[in-house]
């Protein structure tokens, strides 16, 4: 049972002065109602009881009871009644009362549950919400600093749920530099009745740092501010939002301002600057109060424009995303200035309007120096050209130095050698067996004159002509170059060994002069040698693969090995091994336009391998 | 024979002689006098002999009109197309002996140094084109 309030007493009172304002009323009406004693009773218990519940109910009743027996059962004003069925009467109508006072009880139980539960669930609502929002409802006492809030505001102190506040430990959670705001915004809530809204930085009870925003609302009652209510909301997460938004503002400036290269933000639709910075301004040359108000078709060289507008067109339809291309944009001065533009898109929430970002880098240093280039190249290709005509005329030059080596410079040792031999032919009888002689030393100088012109001739024409690699068998050309060889010297027996299957890539004629002397040497040096072998294999030797011809002949000392292959120089007297010592120099120029390499090998009386190497093909493996 | 080497020209005769081949040579020194010659024109116009030799000996390095121009000429005429000619030059390159086969020469032969080679190979020739060889119009 609740404790008795000025309101139990009302209805107390009330539930028993409706029996009594029942007696006065039926009183009056008593000649209309008789005989029915109860008849305005019982409507008058069950409003008693109604009203003032179980007790006053009973209360009623009994009243109720009291004054029927005294007032309007017959005989009236007597207490003890001569008939028995009355008090079965009375009995039953008290019964009846103490039913409704219980009924009712339970009614209103009931209802208050109801109630209750509703409420509850309210609550329970409003506390969800309130979660959800991280906003909670407080108040306070202006006059006794006492408070209130509810759980979530509890929570977002990091207090338990049910932890009432006071206004000093409210403002405890503060940080000491907004106290002074905390109290004017409070003081004017209550002096002024003004409301107030402040975002501020709480520190937990467990020492965490929130931003919270509390809006304080003043009650007034008859003038007076009773209490101010408010509502308080965590705003950490939005705040920790807000902040990167605004570090990415920052960064997104920074990097806008400072960078090295030109960015302007574009409207597509117009061509407007709509954002500028100090380096594209630089680079046009105009302020960027000029820019904001000028469209980049304004800034561009009148011949482009047409161009660029087309490429924002096909931007704008979508057809192309992120494009680069180089343009010449008009400075302010009238110069042009060669830039190199990258141009995207730029889609922004909310934003109706298509925008476009474009970075411009001025390569006006590049586009000079690419111009640099250009010339620099084409002056040196003209100076190749004229180096080419150069070299073709010493071609030429040299080439009919040749022809007049072959035709002019034989004719006179023709002339020598012929008449001296005339001579010894038709008028030898009249010389003597000396002046003879003399003739005959005549005829052998013209002619090694003439072999040295063959040779020279031979060893000037070994490089030339157009070099048009092809697979050379060279067990074959080997074989057929020995027998030619042989055919040439009868008497001759020597062994050859030629391994089978050589290949390389050269040039057929030049390849054939080559083996051709290096055979003939290997050949003309096995002269003296008891039992001659030739042999022509294959050797690996520093990664790479070597034609190899060898003999057994009487080889030669390498102390001279330098000499041995320029033009003229012999490393044999005439009278051991004829020769003209242009060979192994014809072979070397053969070898050298090859691109390749050739290596000589020899000790006196121990025969002489020489190596070549010709780039392409390679040899097979050495078998 | 078309020959600007006199020494030549001496060596070419005497080998000739002493192959025993009487027939005449007519020797001129250079192109202009061979197409002359031939077909009698110049200051050869009224030239007496018969029209033509049964053999040209044709040098190739020659005055005024080199030797493959006369060949040209030899070859582009209805008269001498048939005319047997013989490159007898001191060049052995391998240009020279293409360009005078591939433009109508019968045979090419490289005058060597040595002299008793030279002797050996006019006395062939001469026997082969003057007394072997059949030529047009020689009537026999």
């Amino acid at each position: 049972m609740r404790p008795s309030t000025p309101n139990t007493v009302f209805r107390s009172t009330l539930a028993a002065l409706i029996p009594l304002g029942a007696a006065i009323l039926q009183s009056l009406c008593w000649p209309v109602i008789q005989p029915f004693v109860w008849f305005l009773f019982y409507p008058a218990v069950f409003l008693s009881s109604w009203v003032g519940g179980f007790v006053p109910g009973l209360a009623a009743s009994l009243l109720s009871v009291g004054l029927v027996w005294w007032q309007f059962m017959e005989p009236v004003h007597v207490l003890l009644k001569p008939r028995p069925a009355v008090y079965l009467n009375a009995a039953m109508f008290l019964a009846m009362g103490v039913l409704f006072a219980y009924f009712n009880r339970r009614l209103r139980e009931a209802l208050r549950k109801v109630k209750e539960a509703e409420l509850r669930a309210r609550d329970k609502r409003m506390d969800r919400m309130s979660r959800m929002a991280k906003t909670g409802w407080w108040e306070f006492d202006p006059v006794t600093f006492a408070g209130a809030w509810t759980d979530e505001v509890a929570l977002i102190h990091d207090l338990e749920a049910g932890t009432q506040p006071n206004v000093e430990m409210g403002l405890s959670f503060y940080h000491e530099r907004d106290r002074p705001r905390i109290a004017e915004a409070v003081r004017r809530a209550v002096v002024e009745a003004r409301p107030y809204d402040l975002e501020l930085e709480l520190v937990t009870a467990k020492g965490a740092s929130k931003w919270i925003r509390t809006m304080g609302q003043p009650v007034v009652e008859r003038g007076r501010v009773v209490r101010v209510e408010g509502a308080l909301q965590d705003l950490t997460d939005r705040r920790a939002m807000e902040l990167a938004l605004r570090d990415s503002e920052a960064r997104f400036r920074a990097l806008f301002e400072q960078a090295g290269v030109g960015v302007v933000e574009v409207e597509a639709a117009t061509g407007r600057f709509l954002l500028a910075n100090d380096r594209f301004c630089a680079i046009v040359g105009y302020t960027r109060e000029e820019i904001l108000g000028m469209t980049f078709a304004d800034v561009t060289r009148p011949d482009e424009r047409e161009r660029d507008v087309a490429h924002v067109r096909r931007l704008a339809a979508g057809e192309i995303g992120t494009y680069v291309v180089d343009k010449r944009y008009r400075h302010k001065d009238g110069s042009d200035v060669w830039c190199r533009l990258t141009v995207r898109p730029l889609c922004i929430p909310g934003v109706e309007a298509q925008r476009m970002v474009s970075i411009i880098e001025d390569i006006s240093a590049r586009k000079l120096a690419e111009e640099q280039l250009l010339e620099l190249n084409a002056t040196l290709e003209r100076r190749v050209e004229a180096r080419t005509v150069d070299l073709k005329a010493a071609n030429e030059e040299m080439e009919s130095f040749s022809y007049a080596i072959s035709h002019d410079l034989r004719a006179p040792l023709r002339a020598i050698n012929g008449f001296s031999q005339a001579l010894q032919e038709d008028f030898g009888q009249l010389l003597p067996p000396e002046g003879r002689e003399y003739l005959d030393q005549l005829a052998l100088g013209s002619q090694r004159m003439a072999g040295l012109i063959d040779g020279l001739l031979r060893l000037s024409r070994a490089g030339r002509g157009d070099l048009d690699p092809l697979e050379v068998d060279v067990s074959a050309l080997a074989a057929t170059l020995l027998e030619e060889l042989a055919r040439g010297e009868a008497g001759r027996s020597v062994v050859s060994r030629i391994a089978p299957g050589l290949k390389v890539n050269a040039e057929p004629r030049m390849l054939a002069a080559a083996l051709g002397n290096l055979l003939g040497n290997a050949w003309k040096y096995t002269a003296r040698t008891p039992d001659p072998l030739i042999e022509v294999d294959s050797l690996e030797e520093d990664g790479k693969t070597w034609l190899r011809v060898r003999d057994n002949g009487c080889g030669f000392d390498m102390a001279y090995a330098e000499k041995l292959f320029k033009p003229f120089q012999r490393l044999h007297r005439q009278d051991e091994f004829p020769g003209l010592g242009i060979g192994l120099a014809t072979v070397q120029r053969i070898v050298h336009r090859h691109g390749g390499l050739i290596r000589a090998r020899s000790m006196p009386g121990e025969g002489a391998t020489f190596l070549m190497f010709l780039p392409g093909v390679p040899l097979p493996e050495h078998p | 024979m078309v020959e600007d080497n006199p020494q030549d020209e001496m060596l070419t005769l005497r080998s000739l002689r002493k192959a025993n081949l009487g027939n005449a040579v007519e020797v001129v020194r250079d192109g202009q006098q061979a197409l002359d010659y031939l077909f009698k024109e110049g200051e050869v116009a009224g030239r007496s002999g018969p029209d033509l030799p049964a053999v040209v000996l044709l040098d190739l390095g020659l005055p005024r009109i080199g030797g493959l121009e006369v060949l040209r000429r030899i070859r582009a005429d209805e008269r001498t197309r048939a005319l047997p000619v013989v490159i007898f030059t001191s060049s052995s390159e391998e240009e020279d002996r293409l360009a005078s086969l591939l433009g109508g020469a019968n045979s090419f032969v490289r005058k060597p140094v040595d002299f008793s080679l030279f002797a050996e190979q006019v006395a062939r020739l001469g026997i082969y084109w003057l007394a072997e060889n059949e030529a047009p119009g020689s009537g026999r």
